[in-house]
């Protein structure tokens, strides 16, 4: 039996160590040509890795590493590494927005940085000062089952008033606070029962109302489509885009309201990470909000673009949020008083 | 007779290493880091002491909803740990006893939750509890019923649906220390006069008491921090602390809370390995 000494093993480490640092100028100058972005999970990243990433190589001859996860996992590896971080571009929540930009960690987009902000709405980037830009928006509307439910209601208000009375019976259902945008619903909700950001009774007293119809709050948007799916609620609130997506998938019961007024808009805020790749990253969110692979996207996913150029076919015109009539929730304030607003969906909502 | 050097040296250390550097970079250094977040330390290697407060679990222990969320975490662990001792004892005894020619096609079903995993299994759950589910579409098209039952989103389904995904987490401890005791005892006490049921309960059991124990704290540390299971078939009245965690990570972004929720959930596991090792070093006393 052949023995293994010290010696040799410790031989096999200090070759291994020296082979390692080898490459390690070539290393570094590949990445200088190369910029990690994120991505979330599905559909998604499959638009992103055939729609907006071939057009950016091609225009940069650049290479691109997608990041899968979500914003709170991403903002925890460029936070753990604030002097290198291992993010360029990062696809960031509304309110993560913030943090990043409150850290000093986002580079501001400029039009002679990023040439397609100057077709991309203000309700889309200003919100953030530049620091980031929205490429996608989402509206909130009322999926329901048309085979139950005849006559949608158009309104929050009239939402909350037939549910709490029993017309839908216990077949209800709307996001859970583990839900990210369950803060900007409960500030829509107060809104339009009269309260807003400093008076979000009006919201939590109409939630204890129509519980009793509630078969459960969603905690992601997989389990809602579930949910949807296997018929166990008939009707609630989610985004255009996801209740169009399986109404095309065959949900032929499936029917989606858009609200008369009050749609919350929500969507992705695209930033550049200070210290990152900062060349390459302005130019893939440039991508990003380019009208040519937004179509695609969607075409793909059935959430709205945000650049003013997209044409969209004529047969989905119908589907798409005028830009006027949404509702961008106030994120930064928002998100000082989420924490409030958990410890009381605890005590209020769950207890 | 003699005995070598080479029987006589005993393994190096260095064996080991390997495993312990594993450990202390992926499982200690980030435990560390966890209670250093807890206590508001950030995480880090310098140490700040006007940094650490109990902020964190005075806020836990002074709330009744954390302190209900808590005790209702332990009594889902607890329950899922008796639930699944229960049924997992006679697969098991009948895993190793048997000459059946059906008990390999048993280890199978036994071995599928584990190859199978939680998200699946869960998945399959929603399916068959569900409102339009297996259970319920047989009885309303039987007419034992006129509406569905609600079986979904309750503390019923969570336990079920935990008892099958940790049911081989409790069989197999069972059936290895099944297997170390004699047929021979069992048999001495049957020709003793003992029945099959005494003979059970009085030699058997007592001795398979350690696989009991053993099936017992992996399944209660399994179901106490289970998230996704109890996120998707558990209702709003049904939170549990791993549940917490998530949200105050990843919602409401406070990571010292979540730190703090952690280490609680982690120290109760602790008591219930220290209680099983008591118990395990009082029988062995005894015995």
């Amino acid at each position: 039996m052949t023995m293994v000494d010290r010696r040799e093993v410790l031989r096999s480490i200090g070759g291994a160590i020296a082979a390692a640092a080898l490459p390690y100028g070539t290393i570094v100058r590949a990445q200088e040509n190369k910029v990690t972005v994120t991505s979330l999970g599905g559909r998604w990243e499959e638009s992103i890795r055939q729609d907006f990433i071939p057009l950016f190589e091609k225009r940069t001859g650049a290479k691109v590493e997608v990041v899968l996860g979500g914003p709170s996992q991403w903002m925890s590896q460029i936070e753990s590494q604030p002097n290198k971080p291992p993010i360029s571009a990062i696809d960031n929540s509304e309110t993560l927005a913030f943090k990043l930009m409150d850290r000093n960690m986002a580079v501001k987009l400029t039009p002679q940085a990023v040439p397609n902000l100057a077709s991309t709405p203000d309700l889309f980037h200003k919100p953030w000062d530049d620091y980031a830009a929205m490429y996608m928006y989402a509206g909130a509307g009322f999926f329901y089952n048309k085979d139950k439910i005849k006559s949608p209601p158009k309104t929050w208000v009239e939402f909350f008033e037939r549910t709490s009375k029993g017309e839908f019976g216990k077949s209800v259902s709307l996001p859970d606070i583990a839900y990210g945008w369950t803060p900007a619903f409960l500030w829509t909700f107060a809104k339009v029962l009269g309260g807003g950001l400093g008076k979000m009774d009006p919201a939590f007293d109409v939630l204890k109302k129509i519980r009793p119809y509630v078969v459960k709050f969603w905690a992601n948007a997989g389990e809602i489509e579930r949910m949807i799916s296997s018929r166990e609620v008939d009707i609630g609130v989610f985004w255009d885009g996801r209740i169009y997506s399986m109404i095309d998938a065959g949900a032929r019961f499936l029917g989606f309201q858009r609200m008369n007024s009050d749609v919350l808009i929500s969507g992705v805020a695209s930033q550049v990470v200070k210290g990152g790749n900062e060349k390459l990253a302005l130019a893939y969110v440039n991508t990003l909000l380019d009208p040519e692979p937004q179509l695609q996207y969607f075409k793909k996913i059935n959430y709205a673009v945000t650049n003013s150029k997209v044409r969209y076919p004529a047969s989905v015109k119908d589907r798409i949020l005028p830009v006027e009539l949404g509702l961008v929730a106030p994120y930064r304030d928002l998100a000082k008083v989420t924490p409030a607003l958990l410890e009381r969906w605890n005590e209020e909502i769950r207890f | 007779m003699q005995v070598t050097k080479a029987a006589r040296t005993q393994p190096s250390g260095i064996l080991v290493l390997p495993v312990v550097l594993f450990l202390a970079t992926f499982y200690i250094l980030p435990g560390v880091f966890v209670i250093l977040m807890s206590i508001g330390h950030p995480p880090s290697f310098s140490l700040r002491t006007e940094l650490i407060t109990a902020a964190n679990f005075e806020r836990l222990f002074g709330s009744a909803y954390y302190l209900k969320v808590l005790v209702r975490t332990i009594a889902l662990g607890f329950a899922v740990g008796i639930v699944t001792a229960v049924l997992a004892y006679p697969i098991a005894y009948y895993l190793v006893r048997s000459s059946s020619r059906f008990r390999s096609v048993m280890y199978f079903l036994t071995l599928i939750p584990m190859a199978v995993g939680m998200n699946m299994i869960t998945l399959g759950w929603l399916v068959v509890l569900g409102r339009y589910g297996l259970i319920n579409s047989m009885l309303l098209s039987i007419g034992i019923v006129r509406e569905p039952l609600t079986m979904m989103y309750t503390w019923g389904a969570m336990i079920v649906g935990l008892t099958n995904v940790l049911f081989t987490f409790m069989a197999l401890p069972i059936a290895a220390v099944l297997r170390t005791i004699d047929p021979s005892i069992e048999q001495a006490a049957r020709n003793l006069g003992a029945g099959a049921l005494r003979a059970f309960i009085f030699v058997t059991l007592p001795l398979s008491l350690e696989g009991v124990a053993t099936g017992f704290l992996a399944v209660f540390m399994l179901s106490s921090g289970a998230l996704v299971l109890p996120m998707l078939l558990g209702g709003q009245g049904e939170t549990i602390l791993p549940v917490l965690i998530w949200e105050q990570y990843s919602v409401a972004n406070d990571r010292n809370f979540s730190a703090a929720l952690a280490v609680v959930l982690l120290f109760f596991s602790l008591m219930v390995l220290l209680l099983q090792l008591h118990m395990t070093r009082m029988r062995r006393v005894l015995t």
